[in-house]
């Protein structure tokens, strides 16, 4: 951008204050913890060009069709959705200013103005409306469009204020828009742009070019954000499989930020010079989920206890994990709607374990084969070893079986393994999540875990506007969850990042997705 | 000559569409893409609507069958994965594939040939024998492991050459080192044994009784028979990196199209693995095919009209 | 290359020394296979989480009961080096079996009987022959999955061509020498003419083309196991254990070389064996 240019340049602060408070759930301007730009107002230049390695490349560019977090990151530099969230995962205005309840079925968002796409189209309401009928199109191999399934219609009160009326009452809006639903400009829902080929948005950065499975690169916007100008004047993301690879990337100084690091490398890393390790909880909870529907004995639930207790969680995360996960003492941790910080983690107790076991009728134990995919989660063979090791201490004879993720889904889904390693996100407790414990609704990784009380609840829940209230229905069931074990509780695995020191300015989320803020090069 | 040619050349397409019927099996069998592609959070209406649109509602044969349409018109359909043209993927990193199999090969040239040469010529002597040990090992080695080793060494503790992708010269480095190893040993082994045969037979003993100076000898008569030998297996060998070097590609990360079909593979990206299944083996043939004509043009001897 | 310069009796069945060291090599990892569960100081599976990345014992912080040092799951390294031989030697012997007599098999057929069995035969050897081996292997156990018998099945499969074109060539050879015509003159059967004459008269070369092609499989067997594509864990594979140093490879470097040494010293081994088969028929 020249020097005589105008317009003021925003900084975040100035974001944060000419942020409006917002009503509904909570939501408040505090939730924005970003570090603040160094010398506010001063007009700087971006500089430097910063290399992000992850360990998967988009699957597309189309935003609508990007589902991994490594995409989406990539997608948010050049996107923006209605509502945002900040590292600790609170709801944040974002392209709308702030929204309110209006009715049961119908939220009112006010648009943030002054907004323009990269290719000069000012944002508005028309834009929101356009963009949510693409999102729902059948025509876009949009997996998630049925989160909007609810929305029926998108009523355009003024230029900056939309209505959006849903079919009878859908809670979770906020929470769906704060994740979906990358507002799009009219070259794009016209079908005058092919968004597989090229990005516009209204995000900091950019798109220049993507060679698919190699690199993305964007450059900073030359209109400045509205959360704060972009620092760096080239972003370019490299996919690298290779946890070590990625490390050693960092290490010769080709890349800036790499993730996901291998907890195992976090010593070596600390002790390289200009290297900095960031460490977060993450959000998804990593279990194993025990099939009552193919394995007899996990129909009790004193054998899912025992299960629970013979699994030394402590040890797991000492050794496999190097310290690099957080124990769970039931379904999930904290961040997610319905998290009890009351409940204790169940003791490493074999002994109680081989009782319960032989209480429930098998005291010579059982045969289970224990699947896990290899190389999806953070030592996922690893851990599942040591586990089956563990089980097989009590009685409970275990075999590992290590499946390639295709196959490894298809038995999740068609409930053919016996017990397996898996991770669940959980950001949205609602219908995609919850579901897995409801035996009227059997989600996909629902294994036969039969309780009438969870299924009301988790029905109930999505139709409560109250957020308190809808809050302690998620408690409630995740205290019966915790009591009658359908999973092995395992941990939040440790999300970790590491960066060059002279990467500033820039903070980790806890969902694991990258989103820049005000990331720049010392 | 002609004949055989096109004899050849039609034979291709039977190859490719036997094998094309092949891929499609495995590539179903061994797992459903639209699952893979979908996170486990979607609904399953979400899921069977992005199955129709793929086209993978359609029973096999259906499929099949739209697939030679399409191919017959030049397209292979579309990347599940990075919902692009297949066949630009593919064509985007064969120069890359390329790129270092012609590295790999002139590092083999550059080394193999002198070397086999020298020695060859010293066949009993220390050097012959301590080269003859150094080619054993070259040929032995797992290629994965010489990679790792190499990135271990240079990379990460030296910090000398980058680790992996391409983003400058530099980057070829580890990767055509690696490769080069085994076929410089096999190569090494190759001219030394055929610089031997060739000093053996008459007419080297006959141009050397005509009084030819030794260097003459040796550069003219067995340089040009041991060419042919040579020849024929560095186009195999040609061929073997075009397509085969896909573990050597997933070690460096090196964007080509070994790596792509094993990344297709992994996803189930069944027109991504279709196409480089397609592309490398009409190289692979292409390159054989050029390799015959080479050894008949170098050795006259040799005549291909009576069949194989 | 020694050769023997005494005339006696049994000289001419001496072979080149190529060939006992390549012996020596195979018989000694094949005899550390199968007696890998005496030999072995610790179970390959048995984990002790608190010996995790133990180096070997020579180095500081080892121990003479881990000779070798410990993998990431505090494992015994030598014993999944002693167990992994078993999976090397199983694939490398049965796949050379299997498709060796496989092609053996295909390639007589065909250049004996020749017309439509050889067509079909040659056309089946040319599509195999338009791909590299390992591609072809790599797509294959992608699809089906992992397993011991199945990775033999493949490394079999990608393998039988070689001897197929060898053994079709060689009998087309020797079909109408004088012994065969003779045999059939005393109305031998057609069975009896294959096995008991022309299948022996094939056989050494294709000997040789066994033990290179042993060392290619042993490679191949590797490379897969290296990309997860090999055998089960938690039985250990040479070219798995390499993969899995790799995530540890600047931390505890004996998890990476051990295992590629292993592989090489088979390799090698194999090579040998070839090449002094190769020397002797020369």
């Amino acid at each position: 951008m020249g020097d005589g240019t105008a317009r003021p340049r925003l900084t975040r602060r100035d974001f944060l204050k000419g942020t409006a408070v917002l009503a509904g759930s909570g939501l408040a301007a505090d939730a924005l913890r970003w570090e603040l730009l160094a010398a506010p107002g001063a007009a700087v230049q971006p500089v430097g060009n910063l290399l992000i390695v992850q360990g998967v490349d988009a699957e597309s560019l189309d935003p609508h069709v990007t589902t991994s977090g490594a995409s989406k990151g990539m997608m948010w530099a050049m996107y923006d959705k209605l509502l945002e969230r900040g590292p600790d995962m609170r709801i944040i205005p974002w392209l709308a200013t702030s929204y309110r309840v209006v009715s049961d079925t119908t939220w009112e968002f006010r648009l943030r103005d002054d907004v323009y796409f990269h290719n000069g189209e000012k944002f508005g309401a028309q834009h929101v409306r356009d963009t949510i009928t693409r999102f729902k199109s059948p025509t876009i191999r949009n997996v998630y469009a049925g989160q909007l399934r609810p929305v029926r219609d998108v009523e355009i009160v003024n230029p900056l204020t939309v209505r959006i009326h849903t079919d009878g009452p859908f809670a979770l809006l906020a929470e769906v828009l704060s994740i979906y639903c990358e507002i799009l400009p009219r070259a794009i829902t016209g079908g005058e742009v092919d968004p597989t080929r090229r990005a516009i948005g209204t995000g900091p950065y950019r798109f220049v070019e993507w060679n698919p499975g190699q690199r993305m690169v964007m450059d900073f916007a030359e209109r400045p954000h509205f959360s704060g100008q972009p620092r760096v004047r080239r972003l370019v993301w490299r996919p690298v499989a290779e946890s070590a690879t990625r490390v050693v990337e960092l290490k010769t100084g080709a890349a800036h930020l790499i993730t996901p690091v291998d907890p195992i490398q976090i010593p070596e890393l600390e002790a390289t010079r200009n290297v900095d390790v960031i460490t977060f909880r993450q959000l998804s909870s990593q279990i194993v989920v025990l099939n009552s529907l193919k394995v007899r004995a996990f129909q009790d639930a004193r054998v899912r206890q025992a299960m629970n207790y013979a699994t030394d969680v402590d040890t797991l995360i000492r050794t496999v994990m190097r310290g690099a996960a957080y124990r769970l003492a039931s379904a999930f941790g904290p961040g997610i709607p319905g998290y009890d910080e009351s409940l204790r983690p169940y003791p490493y107790d074999p002994d109680r374990a081989r009782q319960l076991i032989s209480e429930a009728g098998f005291p010579n134990g059982f045969e289970v084969t224990l699947v896990t995919p290899e190389g999806r989660y953070l030592n996922d063979r690893l851990a599942s070893e040591a586990i089956a090791g563990m089980w097989s201490r009590v009685g409970v004879r275990t075999r590992v079986q290590v499946s390639d993720w295709s196959p490894f889904v298809q038995g999740v889904l068609g409930k053919t393994h016996d017990a397996f390693f898996f991770q669940q996100v959980g950001v949205l407790l609602d219908a995609t999540v919850a579901i897995n414990f409801d035996s009227d609704r059997k989600g996909a990784a629902w294994q036969g875990y039969h309780n009438p009380e969870a299924n009301r609840l988790i029905q109930d829940a999505i139709k409560t506007m109250d957020a308190n209230q809808r809050n302690e229905m998620y408690k409630r069931l995740n205290q019966i969850i915790y009591r009658e074990g359908p999973w092995v509780f395992l941990w939040n695995q440790q999300g970790v990042y590491a960066k060059q020191k002279r990467v500033q300015g820039w903070e980790a989320h806890t969902d694991g997705i990258i989103r820049l803020g005000g990331i720049r090069l010392s | 000559m002609i004949g055989y040619l096109v004899q050849r050349l039609a034979h291709l397409v039977w190859v490719l569409l036997a094998v094309s019927i092949l891929v499609f099996l495995l590539v179903h069998l061994s797992g459903d893409p639209v699952r893979l592609l979908t996170p486990l959070d979607a609904r399953p209406e979400d899921i069977e609507r992005v199955r129709r649109l793929y086209g993978l509602d359609q029973p096999l044969p259906v499929q099949y069958w739209r697939f030679l349409k399409d191919a017959a018109r030049g397209e292979l359909g579309e990347s599940f994965r990075f919902s692009r043209p297949a066949l630009e993927l593919v064509l985007d990193r064969l120069p890359n594939t390329a790129l270092l199999a012609l590295t790999t090969i002139a590092l083999t040239v550059g080394v193999g040939i002198p070397v086999g040469l020298w020695v060859g010529s010293r066949a009993g002597s220390l050097v012959d024998w301590a080269v003859s040990l150094a080619t054993f090992v070259c040929i032995s080695l797992p290629s994965f492991w010489l990679g790792v080793l190499l990135i271990l060494l240079f990379a990460d503790r030296l910090r000398w050459l980058p680790a992996s992708g391409f983003e400058s010269p530099l980057y070829l480095v580890l990767p055509s080192l690696t490769l080069a190893v085994y076929t410089t040993g096999l190569i090494t082994r190759l001219v030394r044994a055929d610089v031997l045969e060739v000093l053996r037979q008459d007419f080297i003993r006959t141009a050397r009784a005509k009084g030819l100076g030794e260097r003459v000898v040796r550069s003219r008569h067995a340089l040009r028979n041991a060419l042919i030998s040579t020849v024929t297996v560095l186009g195999l060998q040609l061929g073997n990196l075009l397509g085969g070097s896909v573990v050597v590609e997933a070690v460096f990360a090196w964007p080509g199209v070994g790596w792509l079909m094993l990344q297709g593979i992994q996803t189930r990206d069944l027109p991504v693995v279709r196409a480089v299944v397609l592309i490398v083996g009409t190289l692979f043939v292409l390159i054989n095919l050029a390799v015959d004509l080479l050894y008949l043009y170098l050795d006259p001897r040799i005549r291909y009209d009576h069949g194989r | 290359m020694a050769v023997s310069a005494i005339p006696r009796p049994r000289a001419r069945r001496r072979r080149p020394p190529q060939f006992y060291a390549g012996a020596a090599i195979l018989g000694a990892v094949v005899a550390v296979a199968v007696l890998a569960p005496q030999l072995a100081p610790h179970g390959y599976a048995d984990q002790d989480l608190l010996r995790s990345l133990q180096p070997p014992a020579w180095m500081r912080g080892g121990e003479w009961s881990y000779p070798l040092g410990t993998d990431r799951l505090g494992r015994d390294l030598l014993a999944r080096l002693m167990f992994g031989a078993r999976v090397s030697i199983a694939v490398a012997v049965l796949s050379v079996l299997i498709g060796g007599g496989l092609g053996t098999g295909l390639g007589l057929a065909a250049g004996y009987f020749g017309r439509w069995v050889d067509r079909l035969t040659s056309r089946l050897i040319d599509i195999q022959l338009s791909f590299p081996p390992v591609f072809i292997a790599i797509a294959i156990m992608a699809a089906l999955g992992q397993s011991l018998p199945k990775l033999i099945l493949v490394l079999a499969f990608v393998s039988w061509v070689q001897y197929a074109r060898i053994a079709r060539a060689n009998t087309l050879a020797v079909r109408e020498r004088e012994f065969v015509l003779a045999a059939r003159a005393l109305g031998a059967g057609e069975r009896r003419i294959l096995l008991r004459h022309v299948l022996p008269s094939i056989l050494p070369p294709l000997l040789v083309v066994g033990a290179v092609n042993m060392s290619s499989v042993i490679l191949a067997e590797a490379a897969l196991s290296f990309l997860g594509l090999g055998v089960q864990p938690p039985t250990p594979a040479w070219g798995s254990m390499v993969a899995e140093g790799r995530t540890v490879q600047s931390l505890a470097w004996w998890n990476t070389v051990f295992p590629g040494m292993a592989i090489a010293t088979l390799v090698v081994g194999a090579n040998l064996l070839g090449d002094g088969l190769q020397r002797e028929r020369e």
